[in-house]
């Protein structure tokens, strides 16, 4: 009984629950999108930087969104030998790992070109620990590759295959802008992040990188410290070794930054609150308009149906049950555009995941708030025009043509 | 039992009722000042030209309105000042009517209109079915119960109503010009149901402008401008 309106005029029903449907949708594709996106950054972050660490990098780690360019103070560069200075003047480092990129590479073997978007780090032999890449085959860069500036190279699984298909790397030469490497390892398959691939890194010796594409560019200093309790002791003495060698002067700030795990998260959380916060502002949109659809359908359905409720009242039917009958029907209705709204965010989060690649589920939570969400917009934009009916007089709604 | 004098024998007790419509410029006396009782297992027809007050006294018997002043008591009960719950109560157990429109839901079929009441009475949904089922048998529908309203005569409507206004087992059945939508022959019919109603016990209240339908009734009472002009047993039956 309760669905026969709704069923008597599909098409108007169904512009009456679009808001629903975009509503729940929107709650369903924005939790299960911000699910997989804090599980990805979440676990590339426990991946990026291993425990204890922090880095050290020209500018201020930033915090939140900043719009255009932001203005800096020229700064000296971070250079290399600072990984000496800390090693020997701070006692809560454990390891000092120093690195630098360049992007854009074409590696060559014989005629095979790989893709032209590889990544090129130089680092001391920290790097692999630092940033988490673990070594499939072969062997890591050395002290003694680092100390002799030897042309060697451990490649990502992406320049593997596309270079070396079916067949073992090691030991083989590659060239790179004109300049000849022996592969000694290759990185295990790490997948994609958020649509990137993460296999494009390869490694070389911090000294070979710097010898061959110069020492202008800045260095990446990671550095571990022994345990967490010494871990902020670690952060100031190597704020003090920095400033002592970049000869700043008591009372000048730091001319560089410190780049910690947590504030990473900090500035992720903040990042996709404010995703959060939009998502709540389409849902609060979208249940307005839900609910004025369904007032509206609501109200149509109690004129309509004015004789109906004179008869019901006629037979024995109490104001209660007229009430709890259109309520019902109201909520009913809400639920069927959210179980719309359901299969629809369902359908938009599986098209996401398979394009961006990254593992979210649609939380069950997301689908009982959107239950919650249906039936709040049901009892609370249904409560007047249910209201209205059960208080028809039965004579006059007898008499109602 | 000096407290047994003081109870309402009749099953329908009314004293001095007054309806009064006021619409701002002019009061409309619908009913002015009737006093009436019916007994159990009377037939009763209600008489008078359009706009005497027979559907206003109808609606009040069968509580589905309140008097402006009078008062009201069915089977010794004061009406007056039960609240609404109660109200639909006594429609739901003890009273049934039947329109002169019908007035079946025209979505629901015939046997779902008959089931109607006894959703309100908490009937569980097996005993639902069963007993709308013996109505619909008991006014010769049997073969017609999955039909909607459209699909049926004028006539098979009627019947339909009178076994909705029966399958609670209510005492009154209250009919107002229940052939006024019939040819002769299916009024007839019709009336042969009420009269049968009749026979097995229940009280009947009949409004009608036929002369003919009214000698089915023990008694006719004449309405004129809200007051009763007459009220004589009916020399036939
Ligand atoms: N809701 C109403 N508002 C105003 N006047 C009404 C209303 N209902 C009935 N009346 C008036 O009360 C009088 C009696 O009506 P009714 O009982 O329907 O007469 P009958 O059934 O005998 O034709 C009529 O004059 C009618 O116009
Ligand atoms: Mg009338």
């Amino acid at each position: 009984m309760a669905l026969e309106s709704l069923r008597a005029h599909k098409m108007r029903a169904f512009l009456t629950l679009i808001g629903v449907v975009i509503g729940v949708s929107t709650i369903i594709t924005m939790m299960t999108v911000l699910g997989g996106i804090k599980y990805t950054i979440d676990d590339a972050m426990r991946n990026a930087l291993g425990v204890n660490v922090f880095q050290v990098q020209k500018d201020e780690q930033q915090t939140g969104f900043t719009i255009g360019r932001r203005r800096h103070e020229w700064r000296p560069r971070i250079e290399a030998r600072y990984a000496d200075a800390i090693r020997d003047r701070c006692p809560s480092v454990r390891a000092v790992g120093a690195e630098t990129w360049t992007g854009g590479r074409t590696f060559v073997r014989g005629g095979i070109e790989s893709d032209p978007n590889q990544q090129v780090a130089g680092g001391t032999i920290e790097f692999g620990e630092n940033n988490s890449m673990y070594i499939a085959r072969g062997r890591p860069i050395t002290y003694q590759d680092v100390l002799s500036a030897r042309r060697v190279i451990v490649i990502g699984n992406d320049p593997y295959e596309q270079l070396f298909k079916y067949m073992d790397p090691i030991g083989q030469n590659i060239r790179i802008d004109g300049q000849q490497f022996e592969v000694i390892g290759v990185f295990e398959e790490r997948g994609s992040l958020l649509g990137n691939s993460q296999d494009s890194y390869s490694w070389i010796p911090l000294s070979t990188f710097e010898r061959i594409w110069g020492d202008w560019r800045d260095i990446n200093l990671t550095i571990q410290a022994y345990s967490a309790d010494v871990y902020e002791s670690a952060q100031q003495e190597v704020i003090e070794a920095l400033r002592v060698e970049r000869g700043l002067m008591p009372g000048q700030p730091n001319n560089f930054g410190l780049w910690t795990p947590d504030l990473l998260q900090y500035q992720f959380n903040q990042q996709t609150g404010w995703i959060g916060v939009a998502a709540f502002g389409i849902c609060g949109v979208s249940l307005l308009v839900a609910g004025i659809g369904i007032m509206n359908i609501m109200l149509v359905s109690v004129t309509e149906r004015t004789r109906e409720i004179g008869i019901r009242k006629a037979l024995g039917g109490t104001r209660t049950s007229i009430l709890r009958q259109f309520l019902i029907e109201a909520i009913m209705l809400s639920e069927v555009g959210g179980a719309i709204g359901i299969f629809l965010g369902y359908g938009v989060a599986i098209a996401i995941n398979q394009n961006l690649n990254f593992p979210a589920p649609v939380p069950v939570w997301a689908v009982f708030l959107a239950v919650i969400f249906c039936s709040v917009v049901g009892i609370g934009f249904g409560m007047w025009p249910a209201i209205k009916a059960a208080r028809l007089d039965p004579i006059e709604a007898l008499r109602h043509e | 039992m000096s407290n047994f004098s003081n109870n309402h024998r009749a099953l329908i007790e009314i004293r001095g009722m007054k309806k009064i419509y006021d619409l701002g410029s002019v009061q409309v006396n619908a009913l002015n000042g009737v006093d009436v009782d019916i007994h159990e297992n009377e037939y009763v027809s209600i008489m008078g030209p359009s706009g005497s007050g027979k559907s206003t006294l109808m609606n009040l018997i069968g509580c589905l309105d309140t008097p402006s002043t009078g008062e009201y008591y069915l089977a010794n009960e004061r009406v007056a000042g039960l609240s609404d719950a109660k109200l639909a109560e006594i429609r739901n157990r003890r009273i049934g009517f039947v329109f002169q429109t019908f007035n079946l839901l025209p979505r629901a079929s015939a046997l779902q209109n008959v089931e109607l009441p006894l959703v309100y009475a908490g009937e569980s949904p097996s005993q639902r079915r069963r007993r709308a089922k013996e109505a619909l048998e008991a006014v010769g529908l049997t073969d017609r119960m999955k039909h909607k309203p459209n699909e049926l005569s004028g006539g098979q409507r009627q019947r339909v109503a009178v076994a909705r206004a029966l399958v609670t087992n209510p005492s009154i059945i209250l009919a107002d010009e229940p052939t006024g939508n019939l040819d002769s022959k299916t009024g007839a019919e019709i009336m042969e149901l009420l009269d049968r109603i009749h026979n097995e016990g229940n009280t009947i209240v009949l409004v009608t402008h036929e002369e003919e339908i009214a000698q089915h009734s023990q008694r006719i009472i004449r309405l004129l401008d809200g007051k009763i002009e007459s009220d004589r047993r009916t020399t036939s039956v």
